[in-house]
């Protein structure tokens, strides 16, 4: 039930940007290819960055309810002792 | 002869022994060695024996499944309970509740018994230990929701990415049915969606991280769809959770650690990515200009930007021919070349000298020259306007940035 493993991963997307900045930087592609390359990397620049950017802070819980899984919010236990420094 | 007047039936006579024994050993701890030991129904019969005598024994079911090690003919143990007569055979035996290994502890012993078979059934090879994913979009706890622990995780988790997504499995840590219920917790959050999972607790006596030494618990570890870190105890605790992992984690806050990549992090190696990309582009672009100006050179042309351009299309046109071997790609790669061309000047340093900007090098190596510091006075350099250039002697040099 992977539905989204269609969708790169964050270092599916480093890895492929990394490897044109290789080959951009090796000299070896043509004008035209390394635009092309570029504008690949950029873009997956883009999606790196809405990755990050859709990220949301959620910390949850699961409940078994009638056989059913359900999330709440957790709420984190306190510490034992308040002996933090400033 | 007359019968003497106290006369017992075999029946009698047995049940009197038999109270005498009970009443006698209610309780007996014996040492010595496992021999003829055989199982019936989970029942477990044997005889322990030393270099002169021998008892026979038996540890019923409720007893034996308590058992936390496998026992063995040949083991050296010391046993407790209680003795006992069977009445049909008139024979004694000691009715065994526990058996602990001499030499190491049983739950020693029952680590090394459990290491060694899940070792050699492949469970702790490295080939099958997964990498961690560099950015998981949702992180799976499985642990106790009261302990210090899943507070640790968590707090270490936020502090390095804020805006993380962690969903808690609670589950007993300790205890009967612990290990169960880990194993349980484990596998529900392996069809949950989380992209990686800590499995862990605080740190305790060995009984109460015992839980992570159980079969069960590695087996879920290994049949885990997605990477399991294991977070258990403190450094010095090694469970076979930990053996099984694909990460283990020193202590819980350690496994936050692990789990995610600090948000400052991430953006530097972006960043980074990103200059490198642009600096790479920059060059190729800049000898790109170079093979153009060089060209435009050798025509003897006055270079106004339309001939440049259409050397820089010939140029790529040249090129192109040459990477195609037999030239049928011909018309393509002229329109492509069209385009290019609009590209490159949409990007290249000669839309900007259009503009009355101007290049300025250094005469004769050709380094841009983007600071007054290494220019000296005297030295020559070498201006590119959009038409022509201009040749000039460094008479006096301005060191501090304008403001």
């Amino acid at each position: 039930m992977k539905q989204e493993s269609k969708e790169p991963t964050f270092e599916e997307l480093l890895a492929e940007i990394e490897q044109i900045v290789q080959e951009l930087e090796s000299g070896s592609l043509s004008l035209e290819e390394s635009l092309e390359r570029y504008e690949k990397a950029t873009q997956a620049l883009q999606k790196c960055r809405s990755i990050l950017d859709s990220a949301e802070k959620r910390i949850e819980i699961l409940l078994k309810e009638e056989g059913e899984t359900k999330t709440k919010p957790f709420e984190l236990p306190p510490p034992p002792e308040s002996g933090k420094k400033g | 002869m007359e019968l003497p007047e106290q006369l017992y039936t075999v029946s009698e006579l047995t049940a009197e022994i038999k109270t005498l024994l009970q009443e006698h050993f209610p309780v007996v701890w014996v040492t010595g060695e496992i021999s003829n030991l055989r199982d019936s129904h989970g029942h477990r019969y044997f005889t322990l024996k030393d270099a002169s005598a021998s008892i026979p024994c038996a540890m019923w079911k409720s007893y034996a499944g308590r058992l936390r090690f496998d026992v063995q003919d040949g083991q050296q143990v010391v046993v407790s309970g209680r003795i006992d007569l069977y009445e049909p055979y008139g024979r004694y035996q000691l009715i065994v509740q526990q058996i602990i290994p001499k030499g190491l502890g049983e739950l020693q012993l029952a680590f090394i018994q459990l290491r060694e078979k899940l070792a050699a059934e492949g469970l702790f090879d490295p080939a099958h230990k997964r990498p961690l994913p560099y950015l998981p979009s949702h992180i799976g706890i499985v642990t106790s929701p009261t302990g210090a622990a899943v507070r640790d995780i968590i707090d270490r988790i936020l502090k390095r990415f804020p805006r993380a997504r962690v969903t808690v499995c609670p589950v007993r840590c300790q205890g009967e049915g612990a290990a169960q219920d880990i194993a349980a917790g484990i596998e529900l959050m392996g069809k949950y969606g989380v992209d990686v999972l800590v499995v862990g607790r605080g740190g305790g006596s060995v009984e109460d991280l015992w839980a992570f030494n159980e079969e069960v618990v590695a087996r879920a570890i290994y049949a885990s769809p997605v990477p399991v870190i294991s977070a258990v105890g403190h450094e010095r605790d090694v469970t076979i959770s930990d053996l099984v992992a694909d990460c283990r984690a020193n202590t819980p806050t350690h496994a936050g650690e692990l789990v995610v990549p600090e948000l400052a992090d991430i953006e530097d190696r972006l960043a980074d990515a990103r200059g490198r990309l642009r600096r790479a582009l920059v060059n190729r672009l800049r000898r790109a200009q170079d093979q153009v100006d060089a060209l435009a050179k050798s025509y003897g042309f006055r270079a106004t930007p339309d001939r440049v351009y259409q050397c820089s299309q010939r140029l790529d046109e040249i090129e192109t021919r040459l990477r195609s071997s037999a030239g049928h790609r011909m018309t393509a790669a002229r329109d492509r070349t069209l385009s290019l061309a609009g590209r490159l000047e949409a990007l290249g340093p000669l839309r900007v000298l259009e503009r009355g900007y101007s290049i300025t090098l250094l005469h004769p190596d050709g380094k841009a020259l983007k600071d007054a510091s290494v220019a000296d006075v005297g030295k020559t350099i070498l201006t590119l306007l959009s038409k022509g250039r201009i040749l000039s002697r460094i008479t006096e040099v301005h060191r501090e940035a304008r403001k």
